[in-house]
């Protein structure tokens, strides 16, 4: 039994108009990865073809290598710029994003984040990765995976960053009003680090990192297991109001309760509403 | 409704937006003020009449229609900003939905097919922004695919069958005649009829000796021949002109640099406004 988009498929496909879209989606296509690829290998570029698809008659050379010449080094920046943190852990990373560029070719609708993000799992995925690197590629991917998070819950990064904007107030009435009710932030991420050099020398290993937003900006905390347990219970509990939590929570001294609460607020982890 | 004029917003020019008189309009790049995190609108506030979201993706020379959550983005930040239209080039960055994507746009072969597809994307794309206007921006070229008709035809019959905007850039046209030999003058007299409303850019660029090409880089002051192409330009689109925007990408002028081309592209709007009224004196 076909599903109802096979069959559509084998409509379009028996369809006069439908033949001409895909023969004209297969030059274009031809002729986008001959454009993106052949910079890197930079030999093919008289097989523009990809079916009757040509250059007109006349085309320099050059004029098609200046434009992809162009478009190489306007997605190389882009990803140097982005990954510009990974140089400590990788001093041959220029080397490295002309590989994964001649291997990967950017998807449809490619942003500098997703494109980005693609080379940092292909890093990851190298035989040779230190475990100083691992924690590099953590960091980085954490910091992509909140934006992303932002951009698919845009109205919510919104909704909790106004009401955290005023805080201050909030917390100035944290004793005496327990029905504030404890907003979490919902763009948050977690990690974990297996070396030291990110985060101090103090800090137990394997170390787990709470990335999130704070306004426009990615912000990290690495919460002591006391503050961990604290924050497990609110995002069992959420939402709720303070006298709430405090009634089912299984720590025992209210004082510290509000003293964390008042810890986590200031770093941008909750809001009061 | 008057013409706008100001510049394509960035960094280096968002003081002048709020300060200088002369700007009554503002184009954002989707793709710059596309930050997920970002938690106030894109303007920040600044009080401009007339703005237009400019993006670089919506392929509308591909043969699959945008993605919606593209256009969703795009819609999310005009609505955020006030804006009252939305533009993008005619040209493809990739083939189709699960193509790659070039990153930069190229003109598409200048044939029927590629002509039949344009169309039904420009009206997908009209009919997912109304009411906001869309205007189709020419671009400029290094090369040219194989097809059966001239870029001024192709883009007429675009502008004529979907009644959207052209986003004439003037510089675009420069450049792609002093590259290819044509004359810009019969180019944009030719386009002309068939826009239902107008937009133009403007910007300049550089003489590249090496590679014997104008490139359209956004780097250098408006060029002489330019403003005189757009006053031409301003005279033949009559009361269909709604805003002018000036593009800079690098090598930025000082503030009176920035201030001295708004105020003359303003300048040259008005004077051909004034020449049009009923109530002018003639001269002979």
């Amino acid at each position: 039994m076909r599903t109802s988009q096979e069959m559509s498929g084998m409509v379009q496909a028996d369809s006069p108009r439908a033949d001409v879209d895909a023969r004209y989606r297969r030059e274009l296509d031809a002729i986008s990865r001959m454009l993106l690829g052949t910079c890197v290998t930079g030999h093919r570029w008289n097989r523009a073809s990809g079916g009757s698809l040509t250059f007109e008659a006349g085309t320099r050379r050059e004029d098609v290598q200046a434009f992809q010449g162009d478009t190489f080094q306007k997605r190389f920046d882009k990803l140097q710029a982005q990954l510009e943190f990974l140089l400590t852990a990788y001093p041959d990373l220029d080397t490295l994003i002309e590989e994964y560029m001649s291997a990967v070719l950017p998807d449809a609708y490619d942003h500098c984040v997703t494109d980005g993000e693609r080379m940092l799992r292909w890093l990851a995925k190298r035989d040779d990765v230190t475990a100083e690197q691992h924690d590099f590629l953590a960091c980085q991917r954490a910091r992509h995976a909140v934006e992303e998070l932002a951009r698919a819950e845009r109205w919510k990064h919104l909704r909790f960053q106004e009401c955290h904007s005023v805080i201050a107030t909030a917390l100035r009435e944290l004793t005496s009003r327990s029905s504030w009710r404890i907003q979490l932030n919902p763009i948050r991420v977690w990690t974990t680090f297996r070396t030291r050099r990110l985060v101090g020398d103090e800090t137990e290993l394997p170390a787990h990192l709470l990335f999130f937003a704070r306004r426009d900006l990615v912000a990290t905390a690495l919460l002591d297991l006391e503050a961990q347990v604290y924050w497990n219970e609110l995002v069992e509990f959420s939402p709720c109001t303070i006298a709430q939590w405090l009634e089912l929570s299984a720590l025992p001294d209210r004082r510290r309760l509000l003293q964390l609460t008042r810890q986590l607020a200031k770093l941008g982890l909750i809001a009061l509403a | 409704m008057p013409t706008e004029v100001g510049y394509a917003l960035r960094e280096q020019n968002r003081l002048i937006v709020e300060r200088e008189p002369a700007v009554t309009a503002v184009e954002i790049t989707f793709e710059r003020a596309d930050d997920p995190l970002r938690t106030d609108c894109y303007l920040q506030g600044a009080h401009v009449p007339y703005v237009s979201v400019h993006a670089l993706k919506m392929s509308p020379a591909s043969a699959d229609p945008p993605d919606r959550k593209y256009l969703d983005a795009i819609r999310a930040i005009a609505l955020e900003n006030d804006a009252q239209s939305v533009s993008d080039h005619l040209g493809f960055t990739r083939s189709g939905d699960r193509g790659a994507e070039m990153g930069h746009f190229a003109l598409p072969p200048l044939t029927v097919t590629a002509l039949d597809a344009v169309r039904r994307n420009i009206e997908r794309i009209q009919n997912y922004f109304y009411p906001l206007h869309f205007y189709l921006e020419n671009i400029a070229y290094l090369f040219r695919l194989d097809g059966t008709m001239s870029e001024a035809a192709f883009l007429r019959r675009v502008l004529e069958s979907t009644g959207c905007g052209w986003l004439l850039d003037v510089t675009n046209v420069y450049a792609n005649a002093v590259n290819f030999g044509f004359d810009a003058r019969q180019f944009i007299a030719e386009v002309m009829p068939a826009a239902s409303r107008l937009q133009i850019h403007l910007a300049g660029g550089f003489f590249d000796q090496q590679l014997e090409r104008y490139i359209d880089s956004h780097s250098t002051p408006v060029p002489q021949a330019v403003w005189e192409l757009y006053q031409e330009a301003v005279v033949l689109a009559g009361n269909r002109l709604d805003a002018v925007f000036i593009e800079r990408d690098e090598d930025f002028p000082a503030e009176s640099g920035w201030r001295e081309e708004v105020r003359r592209a303003r300048r040259i709007v008005n004077q051909v406004a004034a020449s049009r009224s009923p109530n002018r004196e003639l001269t002979v």
